[in-house]
């Protein structure tokens, strides 16, 4: 891409041959001495070819940059389903490209190349609940490589390049081969491999796994290496270490011990004992909502366990202070963000939780994830004051989507983002009230959505209130109903910051796809 | 001791990946830098230059490249995707990558 000046014949011949050796070099395992020889000696031999394979490098990062931008922008307009470790690639890159402008250096070159030399990385930590990994064994920023990885504690879930995802638990010890490679020393891994992960390989030190496109759990004792395995899915062949033909194959449903040279069955496979990626991300939102629960500055954390002995009680889960356990009304408890996470469904007139909040509040931050399912009226409820005076609470979403708007105070609100509360999908919404500030600011999934500055300072005293109604009063007209499920509402008697409310929401989604840290 | 998943600091990055075999030698690297000072300054023209360039090819080449350089897939590993060839796909990249450079000159000239 280089400027052409077409003097020597042969120019572009020797600029074909040196993009060629560039693109060669970019995955530098096959790349020969040979090769590196040439490539070299052609750019120690002109400045011609020097000027070329620089604006290559240059142009090769500004392409890397123009495309995983448009990667970005296709996941936040939900085109694609586009992978967190691409954010993270593009925002480097774009933090890169002051770089480009204006550093034109020794450095800048070297930087290229170094990152043309550097192999693509294998795969990413696409999740991870307390993983703690010893000193010099831990992936940079969640990227794989080839190389050893010592997980000391907690859980890791992974995505290799290929596609197949692999949920370990520490402590582990495992080498990260290939994409198709993975060689376990010790530990507790579930892998899942799609069509594009055929042949996907787990060594251990006595067998070698390997994937028939299937969901599959192995195990491995460091002291003795001897490993267990157990298929969910698909089927599994066991092979010698190294060996091309399959010693044995394990069905759907079957486990066997594998100790050298010895493969025992060992009874029906086991699915919980292996962790599955949702449970990595059930235990991450676990850990963050116990430190919420601490959190002194809270009014009420409703975590929605049912409670047996009382299931039309919504249980205040906070450590400090007095209890406001909350009433149910017809709602039903169902399933959450995830399998064992409680909710409750919302889809009659008249559901509704009844809640008192006995203090009023010169600052505030509420949260709550939901899953809308319809919105049936103009303004649907998330939590109301019952009836309507000077500082009383109105948290709800507008017909319109676009707003989670506090709607007690004066406006004029900015609108900040086009983010719109989202149906059919877990998201949080939040809302931060500061009466002293004058500002009352809403959040849809770590997004500042509405900016607003309040003209007169009311006094917010919510009193009796209602999660998903409103109510004139407690035998009046009922509305606003919230038509979907919550699972986790709290209230906090302080402003939470920007930064906390975007870590709440990458602690408490369902799914690996995380917000970058600003 | 044990310490927390990191976050990712480029200098720790390009640090790290300096222990790979390295792909150009050392006086390469400085005779490269000499080089580079009046293309970097002209970089940015040529980024959205390239911008418009990208615009215009068919979106299966749009996605082999980002799957190449944005993604950082190899040769191989596109081609079991589109169950072709690898040096098919190799020869396409080429083809694409010089393609875009005639693309980027026109622009520039165009637009100077």
């Amino acid at each position: 891409m280089s400027t052409s000046e077409k003097k020597d014949p042969n120019a572009d011949d020797v600029r074909k041959r040196l993009a060629e050796l560039l693109e060669d070099s970019r995955f530098n395992s096959d790349f020969t001495e040979e090769q590196r020889s040439e490539l070299n000696t052609a750019l120690r031999s002109s400045e011609e070819n020097r000027t070329f394979a620089s604006q290559y490098l240059l142009d090769s990062e500004s392409l890397k940059e123009a495309l995983a931008t448009d990667e970005i922008s296709a996941i936040s307009t939900g085109k694609s389903t586009g992978r967190i470790t691409d954010t993270r690639e593009a925002g480097m890159l774009r933090r890169s490209l002051p770089w480009v402008a204006m550093a034109a250096s020794a450095a800048l070159v070297g930087l290229l190349c170094f990152m043309w030399l550097s192999r693509a990385p294998i795969g990413y930590i696409q999740d991870e609940s307390g993983a703690l990994f010893a000193e010099g064994a831990g992936p940079r920023d969640g990227i794989l490589e080839r190389r050893s990885y010592e997980l000391v504690s907690g859980l890791i879930a992974v995505e290799l390049r290929n596609g197949v995802t692999m949920t370990v638990k520490g402590p582990a010890e495992f080498d990260v081969v290939d994409a198709f490679r993975v060689r376990l020393h010790k530990g507790n891994v579930r892998a899942m491999a799609p069509e594009t992960g055929h042949g996907f390989t787990i060594e251990t030190p006595n067998a070698d796994i390997e994937d028939l496109g299937t969901e599959f759990g192995v195990s491995v004792d460091k002291e003795s290496g001897d490993s267990e395995v157990h298929v969910f899915d698909g089927r599994v062949d066991v092979k010698n270490p190294g060996e091309n033909a399959a010693i044995a194959s394990l069905e759907l449903g079957e486990s066997a011990r594998i100790l050298k040279g010895q493969i025992n069955s060992n009874g029906s496979a086991l699915p919980d004992r292996f962790f599955t990626p949702a449970d990595v991300s059930y235990s991450r939102w676990a850990r963050a909502s116990e430190s919420i629960r601490q959190d002194e500055d809270v009014v009420f954390y409703y975590g929605f366990n049912e409670q047996i002995e009382d299931d039309r009680l919504l249980k205040d889960e906070a450590l400090h202070g007095d209890a406001n356990d909350g009433t149910i009304t017809g709602a039903r408890w169902v399933s959450g963000r995830w399998p064992g996470k409680r909710a409750l469904l919302f889809d009659q007139q008249g559901d509704s939780v009844q809640i008192e909040i006995p203090e009023a509040l010169p600052r505030f931050t509420f949260a709550a994830w939901v899953k809308l399912d319809r919105m049936d009226e103009p303004l649907t409820a998330i939590l109301n004051s019952m009836g309507w005076k000077e500082g009383s609470l109105h948290l709800q979403i507008s017909r319109s989507r676009e707003s989670f708007v506090p709607r007690a105070f004066p406006r004029p609100v900015r609108k900040k983002s086009s983010v719109r509360v989202p149906t059919g999908q877990w998201s949080l919404l939040v809302a931060v009230v500061d009466v002293e500030a004058r500002t009352a600011r809403t959040w849809i999934n770590g997004e500042l959505t509405i900016d607003g500055y309040m003209a007169e300072v009311p006094i917010i005293d919510p009193g009796t209130c209602f999660l998903g109604e409103y109510r004139e009063s407690i035998d009046g007209a009922r509305s606003r109903g919230f038509r979907g499920r919550m699972d986790e509402v709290v209230l906090l008697r302080r402003a939470m910051s920007e930064k906390e409310i975007r870590k709440m929401y990458n602690r408490g989604r369902p799914h690996s796809k995380a917000l970058r840290d600003t | 001791m044990a310490f927390a998943v990191a976050r990712f600091e480029i200098l720790a990055y390009t640090r790290d990946r300096s222990r790979d075999r390295l792909v150009f030698d050392e006086d390469v690297v400085m005779a490269m830098a000499g080089t580079s000072e009046p293309l970097a300054a002209r970089q940015s023209e040529r980024i959205d230059a390239l911008e418009v360039c990208l615009s215009k090819l068919k979106p299966e080449h749009q996605k082999t490249l980002t799957d190449y350089y944005a993604k950082g897939y190899n040769f191989k590993e596109i081609a079991a995707f589109q169950d072709r060839g690898h040096s098919a796909v190799k020869a396409m990249v080429m083809r694409l990558r010089q393609s875009l450079g005639k693309c980027i000159e026109r622009q520039m000239a165009s637009s100077a």
